[in-house]
């Protein structure tokens, strides 16, 4: 029987949608409930948004997320219908929060994937002691 | 039922050559976004003017003229695209042959994003048009413009040369209104000597801002690059080349020449007819007319010449604004026409998803004008049907995808002429690359002026979008030459497996599952062995006691499930077979129920169906389902489900079915010999 020999590409070609699509809503969401008064609210809500995103896609993704999670929230939830204004220290400190987000989802994704990693090669040292082990005993492992 | 009413009946594909459309079919089809682009374009320019105040109105005949003059030059630009590669790719095509892949790829999602502004727009700008004759469509104008574009949809499900014959009409009216009411305003003025204002010349005209200088000239900029959107469109035609009637290269080419005619001649008239009647036509009407009554509402431009140039007849008024909306909603189906025609190619390309590809109901690509009516819908309700906002949207994909083709046909001369020595036609050649340059040049300047002044209003929404699905696109084409890649098939000669061993899976002693027993022994597996969990001891007794009564020719394997699980201690079973002997495989025969009512299946298979979806995750394991038509199956209506079945897969535009001609690859043509001569 021929078997798989390569692993498939596991990345996820609609990563980058799916995440556009769950900017799209966290704006909408930010849009129904706070007034458009209440950035700060609204920053909250891109914020975590764009977070998830980051914490669940690649650095690549997570970069164009971030990107595109501050135009919607400038375009839609600061201003109307898409327009883009720069206001100096306001727009910096909103441009910050969305990048720092970013940083802690993607922090969180590293971390997640150390453990993992730990835990496979945890799994891997106590195979190879128990056929060490075997060995030693005279055993073949099963 | 409803299905069939909406979408009509599923259409053969050895008929599919009845869809393709002659040039007076074809005009109204492709060509009735460009034209219809008078609708807005003039007030486009006369609204971002009006920021300057009523000294800057005086330069709009001039910004309309170099509009002309970029249309114009894109339209014969377009012809040495439509004779140089008929298959139908328009801009893709050519910018990817050319160009390359990437480059291919940018344009297409740029033509993708477009196909989704020009519903929007058109039918924002549709309603917007009748809201100046009906103010309740002005104060319903999202939900209206919601159902035109469900409306729509389900036209074009249909099939496309019904809703191209419905539409020629409409079109044609609409072309005879609009240079009837040009000239006729002209006539009056001219010939007559008549005085011919509009409702809105009277009011004083209150710039937004003071402009002087640079500043003004960035506004004339501004105007220009907003009258580009009289432009949108045409690369429809060269993008639906094979929907045409051969010679369809001839055919689009003739079709596009007059489309630019008509345009250019409605779009100057509209504006010079604004000119001479003194319109004003403001961004925000309540702070800026000075001298409007109090409950003035801002007809559209057209609806306020109609006004003026018909002295105030409501049926003429109302016949110009319904037959502005109407080849306005004609120009959304011009999108309609072209965007699932390009996912398909896209599809084709493996840059989309292969049902994308696939024709549905009426040969139509239902799939792509499904997506392309939801996407239309989320900026409809995203910018409440704000025409003017849309717009600033809309005009950087066409031009992006403009400027590409154009450099890349630049590139397709070049190719030619290297190896090209008859000196007619190197001389034609010389002329089509002269043509193709200029155009370069004028829509690369466009883009970047477009670019320069509208970015911040809206235009970062399309160029995001574009990214988007470029990024996207991408790694779907990553994706499918990953698989390609992993199913390609070594040269080695497979290896037989050394042994077969047979696993019945029996939940219960009852006909399927001694059907699937016999199956499995007729396959004459080296094992064979037939496994039931044990969830209740009761039951499993039950069936050991039946098995040797009725003394069924397999042995009987209990597993223990001490959580009461069924998948987990199967899956443990068959996988310490393997383990067993690696080089042997294992085959499990699964009885299955088939029923004739959906909601049947909740109420059985559902272990089954676990089951067998987590073994094909096991290397070396076949699953094999072994069906038992239960009595209710017998009512199915299996006529219509073949059709149902039948429905796909088909080819897409680029298959000969399409075109009934061969497709040709290598475009080599110039512009008086078309490829399907050759």
């Amino acid at each position: 029987m021929s078997e798989p020999t390569t692993p498939l590409d596991s990345r996820n070609p609609l990563e980058l949608a799916a995440a556009s699509a769950a900017l799209i809503t966290a704006t909408t969401v930010a849009a129904a409930l706070f007034p458009a008064a209440d950035t700060s609210a609204r920053l909250v809500v891109m914020a975590i948004a764009v977070g998830g995103c980051a914490a669940l896609t690649r650095a690549r993704t997570a970069l164009s997320t971030a990107g595109l999670g501050y135009l919607l929230f400038t375009g839609f939830l600061v201003n109307t219908q898409g327009e883009l204004t720069w206001d100096g220290t306001t727009s910096s400190w909103r441009l910050a929060t969305i990048t720092t987000a970013t940083g802690l989802g993607q922090l969180c994704r590293w971390i997640q994937a150390a453990r993992i990693e730990a835990a496979v090669d945890a799994e891997l040292r106590q195979l190879l002691d128990e056929a060490a082990s075997g060995r030693g005993n005279g055993h073949h492992p099963a | 039922m409803l299905k069939r009413l909406l979408v009509g009946r599923p259409m053969r594909s050895d008929r599919l050559h009845h869809t393709l459309l002659p040039k007076r079919i074809a005009l109204p089809v492709f060509a009735s976004d460009p034209m219809s682009s008078v609708a807005y374009a003039p007030a486009e320019i006369l609204l971002t003017l009006s920021i300057g105040g009523l000294a800057a109105y005086a330069y709009a005949p001039w910004v309309a003229l170099v509009v002309v003059l970029v249309l114009l030059t894109v339209v014969a630009s377009y012809r040495q695209n439509v004779r140089a590669y008929p298959s139908g790719g328009g801009d893709y095509e050519v910018a990817t042959v050319n160009l390359g892949g990437r480059f291919g790829l940018v344009v297409g999602s740029a033509l993708l994003v477009d196909y989704v502004l020009t519903v929007a727009v058109s039918v924002a700008s549709g309603i917007n048009n009748l809201g100046s004759a009906i103010p309740f469509v002005a104060e319903h104008r999202v939900g209206l413009a919601v159902t035109v574009v469900a409306i729509l949809t389900a036209i074009n499900l249909r099939g496309v040369r019904e809703s191209g014959a419905a539409f020629a009409i409409p079109t044609y009216l609409f072309i005879t209104v609009i240079l009837g009411m040009i000239v006729w305003g002209f006539t009056r003025m001219v010939v007559l000597g008549e005085t011919v204002r509009a409702e809105s010349a009277g009011f004083e005209l209150r710039a937004e801002h003071s402009v002087l200088g640079f500043a003004f000239v960035f506004l004339l900029v501004r105007a220009f690059s907003s009258g580009c959107a009289a432009l949108t469109g045409v690369e429809a035609i060269a993008n639906g080349v094979p929907a045409f009637k051969p010679p369809k290269s001839q055919n689009a080419a003739t079709t596009l020449l007059i489309l630019g005619v008509i345009a250019v001649t409605m779009f100057m008239g509209i504006i010079l007819l604004a000119n001479r009647t003194g319109l004003i036509y403001a961004e925000d009407p309540a702070s800026q007319l000075v001298g409007a009554p109090a409950d003035y509402q801002q007809k559209t431009v057209t609806a306020q010449l109609a006004d003026a140039v018909f002295s105030g007849n409501t049926v003429a008024l109302v016949l110009v604004t319904a037959v502005t909306a109407l080849i306005l909603f004609l120009a959304a189906n011009t999108a309609y026409n072209g965007f699932p025609v390009l996912g398909s190619i896209l599809a084709q390309d493996r840059y989309l998803p292969r049902q994308l590809h696939t024709r549905g109901d009426r040969l139509a690509f239902s799939n792509g004008i499904f997506f392309l009516a939801v996407f239309a819908t989320i900026l409809i309700v995203g910018f409440r049907a704000s025409e003017t906002r849309l717009i600033q949207l809309y005009i950087v994909g066409v031009f992006v995808s403009f400027t590409l083709s154009q450099t890349g046909m630049l590139r397709h001369w070049n190719r030619l002429l290297r190896t090209e020595r008859d000196p007619e036609n190197r001389r034609r050649m010389h002329r089509a690359r002269a043509i193709n340059g200029f155009g370069a040049f004028m829509t690369g300047a466009v883009l970047i002026l477009v670019l320069a002044t509208k970015f911040t209003h809206g235009a970062w929404i399309s160029i995001a979008a574009m990214a988007v699905i470029y990024l996207i696109m991408v790694a779907i084409r990553r994706h499918y030459t990953t698989v390609a890649r992993e199913l390609a098939p070594a040269e080695e000669r497979p290896v037989l497996p050394a042994r077969n061993h047979a696993v019945v899976l029996v939940s219960k002693v009852h006909q399927p599952t001694l059907r699937a027993v016999a199956y499995a022994r007729a396959t004459r597996p080296d094992t064979l062995t037939a496994v039931t969990v044990n969830v209740d001891d009761k039951d499993t007794q039950q069936i050991q006691a039946e098995w040797e009564r009725r003394q069924v020719p397999a042995p009987l394997t209990v597993i223990e499930s001490p959580y009461r699980e069924i998948t987990g201690p199967i899956i443990d079973y068959v996988k310490s077979v393997r383990r067993k002997s690696p080089r042997d495989v294992v085959t499990v025969f699964i009885p299955e129920y088939v029923v004739g009512h959906w909601w049947e299946n909740l109420l059985h298979n559902q272990s089954a169906l676990r089951i067998k979806g987590r073994l094909l995750f096991e290397p070396g394991v076949m699953v094999t389902s072994v069906p038992w038509q239960l009595a209710s199956s017998s009512t199915r209506d299996l006529a219509r489900y073949d059709r149902e079945l039948a429905r796909g897969p088909a080819r897409g535009p680029r298959a000969h079915a399409v075109s009934g001609e061969p497709q040709s690859s290598h475009p080599t043509t110039t512009e008086d010999e078309p490829p399907e001569r050759r």
